[in-house]
């Protein structure tokens, strides 16, 4: 009898605890908020780092979308996967979300319009930033971020997606047996021929709009994503120079930007049999298909799902590289990356509409936000 | 320590120490062979089991370890299934020679001599690794670079030997 508080789960995060448990936990390479509720439902969050410097960034916001009170109510997730640095990731996880409730007070409502102007407008904002910075720090020209973006308001699903994130909707079976795995995001890598056609077809005049290199086809041999926020050395031909880095510099004049930051929307009526909605950065999904992290959703408990997810995903990369996953855990940031990505996972429960959740008090919250340098 | 009353205070409170710890340990072995009760007939039981495991382990692993460099060479049937703990499989070699599968420990990997080897793949391939990790370098200089982290770990143990015991 006296062991068994010992056995017990270790219950975080459940809303009442210290300002840790409220914002989330880090703990060495990993950051996670086992469980907490927004207004339509619970959700869990985890993030795994394996660059030098964490490019993955995350956030969900629940409550007010926009910025009056009478205006619409929800849950908000963001999933941005940077590359070249953290830069851009962190800048669109302190702006996007902002702009987004300006444009859903101008038209009393969020949909794929204001979704879209939200994005368009947080890039606009960063080429201005690079612009500004370029004399005293150039390389912000060379950074850029995924951007996956779900908003669940009045029973309806926005995804939007620049970049090669994935949203995935677990969604019960009308038989009631099993819980299906639907994919809800577009992912734009150069790794898929609609892709690579798409960017032919927008630059009918360059042969080298998309290059194989090693077996992996690049966006002009640099980049495998065809959309992304910032990367503003493939946008603007202004920062095609000094003091540039020769890597990051296009031999070829362009007007037309290279990559575009317009997202795929998709806009989907929730329904009682979708109970979850996946949201995680390219790491998890290299690792895991749509239906594994599904199945593993359906079969565990709620707390501390997406740190399952993510485990699971570590396991599998672990046993890639012919080694154990104990060993895995040894792994020094930056050279970890060799073995798996940054990986950012939400998971996001949808339990109930929010006119019955007016009770529930506005979350935000930031993956990662804590430093993680301090303890690794 | 200086000495009292003409004798060496030290070497009186070691013997006293080494007494008192024989008389302990004595006792402790007497109710071990003593104890005729299930579980600790049970618990010897194991305790031999896990020498015996242990030994084998011993065996197996002297046979293919090579004692000079610490890590197994592709051809050597016996781990060619399980990774054996603390360790990961490396492939070596160069682009248009042999490819060799070797095994290296964890520690190494965190090594700023084998992250520069990683960081040669990186400028090429970025990291997409065809599966195991690939060091895309010559075996003698990977052997080399094994060489140096080892010598390093050896030449770390003996500083922190130093700093205890003088």
């Amino acid at each position: 009898m006296m062991v068994k508080p010992c056995w017990r789960p270790c219950v975080e995060g459940d809303g009442s605890g210290s300002r840790e448990d409220l914002d989330g936990r880090a703990n060495g390479l990993w950051w996670y908020k086992d469980l907490g509720q927004h207004v339509n439902g619970e959700f869990s969050m985890a993030v795994i780092q394996a660059n030098n410097l964490l490019e993955d960034q995350s956030q969900l916001e629940s409550g007010p979308l926009s910025l009056l009170d009478s205006g619409p109510c929800g849950t908000f997730v963001g999933v941005y996967d940077g590359h070249g640095g953290p830069e851009t990731s962190r800048f669109v996880n302190q702006t996007l979300f902002t702009n987004l409730k300006r444009f859903a007070s101008e038209s009393e409502e969020v949909s794929a319009d204001v979704i879209r102007k939200a994005f368009l407008a947080t890039e606009e904002e960063f080429l201005c930033l690079v612009r500004q910075q370029w004399s005293t720090n150039p390389q912000m020209a060379s950074v850029g971020t995924c951007c996956l973006v779900g908003v669940i308001c009045n029973g309806v699903l926005h995804v939007a997606n620049a970049g090669d994130s994935r949203a995935v909707l677990g969604r019960a079976d009308k038989s009631g047996r099993g819980v299906t795995a639907i994919q809800l995001s577009t992912e734009h890598n150069a790794s898929f021929e609609s892709v690579r056609n798409e960017l032919r077809t927008l630059h009918p005049d360059d042969p080298h709009i998309v290059v194989s290199k090693h077996k992996v086809w690049r966006v002009k041999g640099i980049i495998q994503v065809s959309r992304s926020i910032g990367d503003a050395y493939l946008k603007r031909w202004e920062f095609n120079r000094e003091p540039l880095l020769d890597k990051f510099r296009l031999p070829r004049r362009f007007s037309k930007p290279i990559l575009s930051a317009e997202p795929s929307i998709l806009i989907h009526r929730l329904s009682p049999e979708d109970q979850f909605l996946i949201f995680a950065s390219d790491g998890l999904w290299e690792h895991l298909s749509n239906q594994e992290a599904v199945d593993i959703v359906t079969s565990n408990s709620r707390n501390g799902i997406a740190r399952r997810l993510v485990e699971c995903a570590l396991r599998k990369a672990a046993k890639k590289r012919e080694m154990r996953y104990a060993d895995l855990k040894k792994i020094e940031r930056g050279v970890r990356r060799h073995f798996h990505d940054d990986i950012t996972v939400v998971v996001v429960f949808v339990d109930r509409q929010p006119s019955t959740a007016q009770s529930t008090p506005v979350v935000s919250i930031r993956g990662a936000r804590v430093p993680n340098r301090a303890n690794s | 320590m200086g000495s009292i009353r003409g004798f060496s205070l030290k070497h009186r409170v070691a013997t006293v120490f080494r007494r008192v710890f024989r008389w302990r340990r004595s006792a402790a072995r007497c109710r071990r062979v003593e104890g005729s009760s299930d579980r600790v007939e049970l618990l010897s039981r194991l305790l031999s089991w896990t020498d015996r495991v242990k030994a084998r382990a011993k065996a197996i692993l002297g046979r293919n370890m090579d004692p000079g460099r610490g890590y197994f060479r592709v051809g050597k049937e016996e781990w060619a299934g399980e990774i054996p703990k603390g360790h990961m499989a490396v492939y070596v070699g160069q682009k248009d020679g042999d490819i060799e599968r070797i095994l290296v420990p964890i520690v190494y990997v965190n090594h700023p001599l084998f992250r520069d080897l990683l960081k040669e793949f990186e400028k090429e391939f970025g990291y997409n690794h065809p599966g195991g990790l690939t060091v895309p370098c010559r075996i003698s200089e990977f052997e080399s670079v094994q060489t140096r982290i080892k010598a390093g770990q050896c030449t770390r143990k003996l500083l922190s030997w130093k700093k205890t015991w003088f």
